[in-house]
């Protein structure tokens, strides 16, 4: 018993017992490599298994008819300075050693093939320098086209995403002027500057006033979207029930408004964004406080269960709940479950918070029973080290 | 109670100057209006009366060919010392980086968001402007 075979590896061709010339022969045959020896003195191939017909659409033959010119007339005029370098390597690299390559040739119909090399010294002159190199080459056109075109599409997605960005900042930017300039237009009629006014006239005025603060708040929610995308995301160690506490106090006039309780257990520590998280729980809380049940006043209560690898935080209401068929659709842009005279929304809101999480690498998700209220689920990984 | 003797407007947008014009006449608290839509005859305008001293501006930012913050300079160009206006600037523009750029200029003493209210008027008028009796 062998030492290699007791611990598992192959043979050795020797101790196999093979006879070696019909096993090399055997394997170059099936090998899907070009298998080729180089003479580093003459610049040549001298050989080449058969399957350099199959990728470069060259007999042997007329490969080594080549002879020297073989490197210029085949490679690609780009790649030349590499592969020249390549060889430089070669004359220098230790028996055993294997040098590898990536580059391009010529096939005999004109196009190009990627081709990747694998090249060791096969045989030393008397003064020890390397007479001859053994490679084997594979065809690697498919993958460096396969790459290519990801690579293509990847870019092209990210110009399209940044122009629709730019698009969508620079539409909410030009439509906020003309939206300003129309709410002084109808204030100037509401307060009479004008001439008095009927009682109807006051009343499609009024309607018009409404109609443009509608306007406003789609141009700075949509402003306030694509401000938040820009940013990007920077992660720090915060407390959560810190971020609350300050959205509380941005809302602390709709609280008031709305007769509403808003209450949170201890809250962990979190590598978050501090201002996405803002915006997050900003949106959840003022949703809460609008979607309520007529008569009953909104009770908010935001607790967190801190796992191993993940932190699962829980926004519940009592308002009116939502149709489970709705679930999915309501993180969807501009989608609204109301008339627009029941509820001032416009459809932002749940959009920025599905962004907010899924920049934290989480999920969110909401579980609601129609007239008793809802709950929004956000996981977020990292527990509260 | 206090005046604002001169004030220049420069906004590109003329229904937005007919509207800040009338409310500026009911008010009664600005003697003297220029209104201008394009920067740079609002320049021209300096250039002719270098002592902006009792002057009061409201800016646009966002303006066709010259915008606020370049008026800014060229008016840094023409009018120094004691002789420079108060500059207010009146935009629709949410960014937070127009308000810091425009912090830059030392003319610049207040930023306010399109609505302009008559209140606005009053209140830049007692801070910045001259006594009546003065006058």
């Amino acid at each position: 018993m062998s030492q290699s075979a007791e611990i598992g590896l192959a043979p050795s061709l020797m101790e196999a017992g093979y006879n070696l010339t019909s096993f090399l022969e055997q394997v170059t045959n099936v090998a899907p490599s070009i298998i080729y020896v180089f003479n580093q003195k003459t610049r040549a191939n001298e050989y080449a298994n058969r399957n350099i017909a199959d990728v470069m659409g060259f007999s042997e033959a007329e490969v080594q008819a080549m002879g020297s010119a073989v490197l210029p007339e085949l490679c690609h005029p780009e790649d030349m300075p590499r592969i020249l370098e390549f060889h430089q390597k070669l004359q220098t690299i230790d028996d055993g050693e294997v040098a590898t390559i990536t580059y391009r040739i010529r096939h005999k119909d004109g196009g190009w093939r990627w081709l990747i090399s694998y090249d060791t010294v096969f045989e030393r002159d008397a003064q020890g320098l390397v007479l001859r190199t053994i490679g084997a080459t594979a065809d690697i056109t498919a993958q460096k086209e396969a790459e290519a075109k990801t690579k293509d599409a990847l870019r092209a997605e990210a110009l399209a995403t940044e122009q629709l960005r730019a698009f969508a900042y620079s539409v909410s930017h030009e439509m906020r002027a003309p939206t300003v300039t129309l709410q002084m237009l109808l204030g100037e009629l509401e307060n009479g500057h004008a001439g008095p006014l009927s009682d109807d006239a006051k009343d499609l005025v009024a309607k018009g006033l409404e109609t443009v603060a509608r306007m406003q708040a789609v141009t700075e929610n949509t402003l306030d979207f694509t401000k938040l995308v820009e940013q990007g995301t920077s992660l720090e160690r915060v407390n959560l029930g810190h971020i609350l506490s300050n959205v509380m106090q941005d809302l602390a006039a709709n609280v008031t408004a709305a007769d509403a309780t808003v209450k949170w257990a201890k809250l962990p520590d979190l590598l978050v964004d501090s201002l996405q998280m803002h915006a997050l729980f900003r949106n959840l809380i003022s949703n809460a406080l609008k979607y309520s049940r007529p008569g009953v006043p909104p009770a908010v209560k935001v607790t967190a269960q801190v796992g191993s690898a993940a932190t699962l935080i829980a926004v519940q209401d009592n308002g009116q709940g939502i149709d489970p068929k709705h679930w999915n659709s309501i993180f969807k842009m501009f989608w609204r479950g109301h008339h627009h005279d029941d509820v001032h929304g416009i459809g932002l809101g749940l959009q920025i918070c599905r962004h907010v999480v899924t920049a934290h690498g989480g999920d969110i998700w909401v579980d609601s029973k129609p007239g008793e209220g809802s709950t929004f689920w956000i996981r977020l990984p990292g527990a509260n080290q | 109670m206090t005046r604002i003797a001169n004030l220049v407007l420069v906004d590109d947008n003329p229904i937005d100057q007919l509207l800040y014009r009338r409310m500026i006449e009911r008010t009664g608290k600005v003697d003297n209006l220029q209104e201008f839509m394009s920067p740079d005859h609002a320049i021209a305008y300096f250039q002719d009366n270098p002592d902006a001293s009792s002057t009061v501006v409201f800016l646009d930012i966002n303006m066709p060919r010259t915008d606020g913050f370049e008026f800014l300079e060229m008016l840094a160009d023409n009018v120094t010392g004691a002789k420079v206006p108060v500059v207010v600037m009146l935009t629709s523009s949410l960014n937070p980086q127009d308000k810091a750029r425009a912090a830059n200029f030392p003319m610049v003493k207040e930023f306010l968001h399109k609505p302009l209210r008559a209140a606005d008027i009053e209140r830049i008028a007692n801070a910045y402007g001259v006594q009546s009796g003065d006058l």
